[in-house]
């Protein structure tokens, strides 16, 4: 697992961890990044395919559309972690913890001094 | 017609403030995201939260088109063509010291340049850009006529006739560069298809 790759946006780094469960579609992967942070992260249209178009350029995703037909007739459109994306998700995840671990420790320290 | 109706009409009317690519790309599914949001939640919420991301989105989705675009192929022929004709000015046009001087000068300065942008650009794959190539070809021997005409007529504009005819040679090597990259780019089409 390499660490030295630069740090994934906040956006890049909700929608990257939402994907690790599998593929989903815009609207689910929004509601699925609420889910995961709480309610606290609530992206809008532009901010979430603005950030999908670029980490599908940067080979972390790829579309997988019309996977799931819809009642209406409407396209959508899936989107999928790629082996590339699924390392730099681990990666990150890695880099989180050992963040924590660093400041719980920190914490720690500065508690029994 | 419902409010949410209208609200959403609205929203996929500003979604076309965003890069026409982007939009292309995306438009339909941002509208169709934002429908869904309306749907499951509050709408004055949706309406609000959407306006703020509209109003960052669409400047950043404009800045990463600017500095994603693809320079012109055309920007490094014309410098590449440019220095051709210095080299033809100081080949062709030297009797003096100066004049070879400054056809070499020009021909350095915008060879640098030209490989500099080559390096930057796409190659040529648009057939009709470079379909033209015969016309600049065309070009540069009116413009020498043109000269000699001029002086057969007596006008004695000697520094206007050297632009000239530099003009002249810069068209004829820029038709002639276009003209190979439309030969190749045809031929490459051929074998691929």
């Amino acid at each position: 697992m390499s660490r030295s790759r630069k740090a994934l946006p906040a956006a890049s780094l909700h929608i990257v961890l939402a994907l690790m469960d599998g593929e989903l579609h815009g609207y689910a992967l929004m509601r699925r990044v609420a889910d995961i942070s709480d309610g606290a992260v609530r992206m809008g249209p532009g901010t979430m395919y603005g950030t999908l178009n670029r980490l599908v350029d940067e080979g972390l995703i790829t579309e997988t559309t019309d996977r799931v037909a819809r009642t209406e007739g409407e396209r959508r459109r899936y989107y999928q972690l790629t082996p590339t994306g699924q390392s730099a998700a681990l990666s990150e995840l890695d880099r989180l913890q050992t963040l924590l671990h660093r400041i719980k420790g920190g914490l720690a320290g500065g508690a029994t001094a | 017609m419902s409010r949410e109706r209208v609200v959403v009409r609205a929203y996929g009317a500003l979604t076309r403030l965003y890069p026409r690519r982007f939009r292309d790309e995306y438009g339909i599914d941002m509208v169709s995201m934002f429908r869904d949001q309306c749907r499951d939640e509050s709408a004055w919420r949706v309406v609000s939260r959407s306006a703020i991301d509209l109003a960052i989105t669409i400047p950043t989705q404009h800045l990463e088109a600017t500095m994603t675009k693809t320079p012109s192929p055309l920007v490094p022929l014309i410098y590449i063509a440019i220095a051709v004709a210095g080299l033809l000015l100081a080949v062709v046009g030297g009797s003096t010291p100066a004049t070879a001087i400054i056809g070499l000068g020009i021909a350095l300065a915008a060879g640098t340049v030209g490989a500099v942008a080559w390096r930057r650009s796409a190659p040529v794959r648009e057939t009709t850009t470079t379909g033209h190539w015969w016309k600049f070809v065309v070009a540069g021997p009116c413009l020498i006529a043109l000269v000699i005409i001029a002086a057969g007529m007596g006008v004695e504009a000697w520094e206007l006739g050297m632009v000239t005819v530099f003009a002249a040679f810069a068209s004829i090597a820029l038709g002639l560069m276009l003209g190979l990259s439309h030969l190749l780019t045809h031929r490459t089409r051929g074998i691929t298809t």
